[in-house]
């Protein structure tokens, strides 16, 4: 047993020795060529390429967007992943949720968390955010609402089903506007190319297919996440 | 506009992850479609990659450009002989085993969660497809996100502490080469620019004499990342758990399928993309090789020691891995044909072997093989087919494993390494030693019944998969001339780079 964490120790010095002269010899920002044309394209011509304000969008969802989608699952596969794995365990029934006090503050904060969550949706291809971040913002309303007024309350307002459904229908939709592409004889996930409107830029409805492949995103993330917390939480406590 | 048919990597793809999305909710009402669907979306796809290989064959291969945007801005699908054979290999074996998953589940997992089983099959299914063709480094590095995930989950889907207990441990380990790859990645862009793996290797020449260092680290976190996944010896510790605790159809995918693609994509890295210069700067081939041949041997030996039907098949994964990298990194022609045509070859053979082995546990529930005395009195078509395997294992002429067996002889004869002819033919003992026994005990065996061959209970969803199976392992060790073509040309677009 010793001898053996002294081998992995080794071992573990060994990797950080040269991974730490491999950075040591990495080129300084200046120096990459490379990497800082490609960066100055994006910053150059993506609002030309795109239509869309924030490049970062820009990049995830019209440039490199087959990687978001390929993103996306990844959390769709964990959903079904967590999903599966507590499916037998039954839902808590008894519970009841915090005080008033809790709850009122909640009613009043809630619908403003919902705001902030479909803003930085909807509003994706202009300012920082984006469907990632927008529906981890709606997922943890759906935990707000089963710490603040128990599972069985959440439970009722947005059944697993409904999630399930909603979570599916996102990714769908998502397909739908990508296959739009080659609809039009472009390529699967062409934007502008494909006729997808630009619009005026800065306006909430332009940049073509950004801003509706973000919604999909958004939605699909949120009720994901909020299937895994629902899954998780609801084992009966030992 | 382009001819449809350019689109059929694209579709391929995306009609299996929309299978996937569907599955859940469609499985909620009417259960018994989500299972049709997967079963109806394998062959089609199968017979759409059968359509661009013509389309292929009449012009040449291309490169598909996501959403339009040329590399280096865009994400490529490179369709190549290799991509479209290794596809077509994931659609024709994961069509057969969804058949015969269709009465194996509800053995071996809740009805209700049947629509989540599916769900993850196939989002198996399109992210080894999309690792087929992708041509993108990180692209690659979220489809084998995808894929980790939902091996990991179709193991832990029955609900036993050893299953999850073996999904957790690969997924640990799992992870913990999605580090290593990610890390090469990043060094890499830093070093090259890009993403794209024909402009990487256009700028290795460079990269390497400027940081040397950084190509090293790389290309060995690659090895280590992606050995890890395809179980490549001594990383291959989480597999026999893994693959033996699963569900038989699980078992199949994950040993007849999965780790070979995590092969498929390093062997493509290395060669395509690092190339001569740096294979020949440090001695990368020759050190898998070795690897390789104590693979083989090593997982033989450990394979001979079991006394679980589906612990032996794990361990004999092991070893087959190891004749895919030997006979790749043999770098000879007939070696390279050697190592790719085992990929069809055994994902044949171990798939049939799973499901025999899952059949048998079907039926009687036994799984240890001093059981299986006399077995083949109870299931003689089972058995049948399952001494097709084992002898194709063994590689006796006429069976599909005597192909894989002789091209890799020949592609070491031909690399000037005839030591490596001895590898194989030690294996090949050690094969016989293994599996005959269990042909020879299950039809001659003491304690057969008493009474005459008694027919299989089992129905015809999986009798049929396993027939198909037993016959295409004799049709390809008898006629691989059709299949050694298209081998041949995938070997040319690794070897020609």
């Amino acid at each position: 047993m010793k001898l053996h964490r002294i081998g992995v120790a080794i071992l573990i010095v060994i990797l950080s020795v040269t991974l730490a002269g491999a950075l040591a010899e990495l080129p300084s920002v200046e120096q990459r060529t490379s990497t800082s044309q490609l960066t100055r394209r994006v910053i150059d011509g993506g609002l030309q390429d795109t239509g869309a304000l924030n490049l970062v969008s820009a990049v995830l969802f019209d440039y490199r967007a087959f990687d978001t989608l390929g993103e996306a699952t990844v959390i769709f596969a964990a959903v079904a992943g967590v999903v599966m794995l507590f499916y037998q365990a039954p839902l808590h029934p008894s519970s009841i949720g915090l005080s008033m006090l809790a709850k009122r503050s909640l009613d009043s904060i809630g619908p403003f968390v919902f705001l902030a969550g479909m803003y930085v949706v909807l509003y994706g291809h202009i300012s920082p955010g984006g469907g990632f971040q927008g529906g981890v913002i709606l997922a943890t309303l759906t935990i707000l609402i089963s710490i603040v007024y128990g599972l069985e309350t959440e439970r009722r307002l947005l059944d697993p089903t409904f999630k399930t459904t909603l979570e599916s229908s996102a990714a769908l939709l998502f397909m739908v506007i990508a296959f739009g592409g080659i609809l039009t004889g472009e390529y699967f996930l062409s934007n502008l190319s494909a006729g997808f409107p630009r619009g005026e830029a800065g306006s909430l409805l332009s940049a073509g297919s950004l801003a509706p492949l973000n919604a999909a995103i958004g939605l699909k993330v949120g009720a994901g996440l909020a299937l895994i917390f629902y899954s998780m939480v609801k084992r009966e406590p030992e | 506009m382009n001819d449809p048919t350019v689109h059929i990597p694209v579709i391929v793809i995306c009609t299996s992850l929309i299978g996937a999305f569907l599955a859940p909710v469609l499985g909620k009402y009417r259960p018994a479609l989500v299972g049709l669907m997967a079963r109806l979306i394998a062959p089609v796809n199968a017979l759409l990659l059968v359509i661009l290989l013509r389309y292929v064959d009449a012009g040449e291969t291309f490169h598909y450009y996501m959403g339009g945007w040329a590399p280096p801005w865009g994400i490529a699908l490179s369709v190549d002989y290799l991509a479209i054979y290794v596809a077509l290999i994931i659609h024709l074996v994961s069509a057969v085993i969804l058949l015969y998953a269709k009465d194996d589940l509800f053995g071996e997992v809740r009805g209700d969660l049947h629509r989540w089983y599916y769900t993850l099959f196939l989002l198996l299914v399109a992210a080894m497809t999309a690792l087929a063709f992708s041509h993108d480094f990180f692209n690659i590095f979220v489809f084998t996100e995808i894929a980790t995930i939902a091996a990991c989950a179709l193991i832990a889907i029955k609900p036993k502490k050893e299953c999850i207990e073996a999904s957790f441990k690969y997924l640990i380990l799992s992870t913990v080469g999605s580090g290593f790859i990610l890390l090469a990645l990043a060094l890499i862009y830093m070093v090259t620019g890009h993403f794209n793996l024909t402009l990487v290797a256009q700028n290795m020449g460079a990269a390497a004499e400027a940081y040397p260092l950084n190509i090293m680290v790389s290309l060995a976190l690659l090895i280590v990342g992606f050995g890890v996944k395809s179980a490549l010896f001594p990383l291959h510790v989480w597999l026999p758990d893994a693959h033996s605790s699963a569900p038989s159809p699980s078992s199949a995918v994950l040993s007849g399928l999965v780790v070979k693609i995590y092969a498929v994509v390093l062997i493509r890295i290395i060669l395509t993309v690092f190339g001569g210069e740096v294979l020949a700067a440090a001695p990368i081939a020759d050190m898998i090789l070795i690897i390789a041949s104590v693979a083989i041997i090593a997982g033989s030996l450990f394979a001979l020691a079991q006394t679980d039907i589906k612990l032996l098949l794990a361990f004999s994964t092991v070893a087959q891995v190891g004749y895919i990298y030997m006979g790749i990194s043999l770098l000879s022609e007939t070696g390279t044909m050697g190592g790719l045509v085992h990929i069809f070859n055994h994902a044949l053979m171990k798939t049939l072997l799973f499901l025999a082995a899952g059949a048998i546990i079907h039926q009687t529930g036994l799984r240890k093989i001093s059981d299986l005395d006399g077995i083949a009195k109870r299931m003689p078509i089972t058995m049948a087919v399952f001494s097709v395997g084992a002898l194709s294992m063994v590689g006796i002429p006429g069976f599909n494993g005597f192909i894989s067996k002789m091209y890799l002889a020949t592609g070491a004869f031909d690399a000037g390494k005839p030591v490596f002819i001895l590898v194989i033919l030690m294996s090949s003992l050690l094969n016989g030693l293994y599996y005959l026994p269990i042909v020879v005990r299950a039809f001659l065996g003491t304690n057969a019944e008493e009474g005459k061959f008694a027919k299989d209970e089992l129905p015809l969803s999986m009798t049929f998969p396993l027939v198909i199976l037993g016959l295409a392992c004799i049709y390809f060790g008898l006629l691989p001339g059709s299949l050694l073509e298209l081998v041949r040309k995938a070997a040319h677009y690794l070897i020609a780079v």
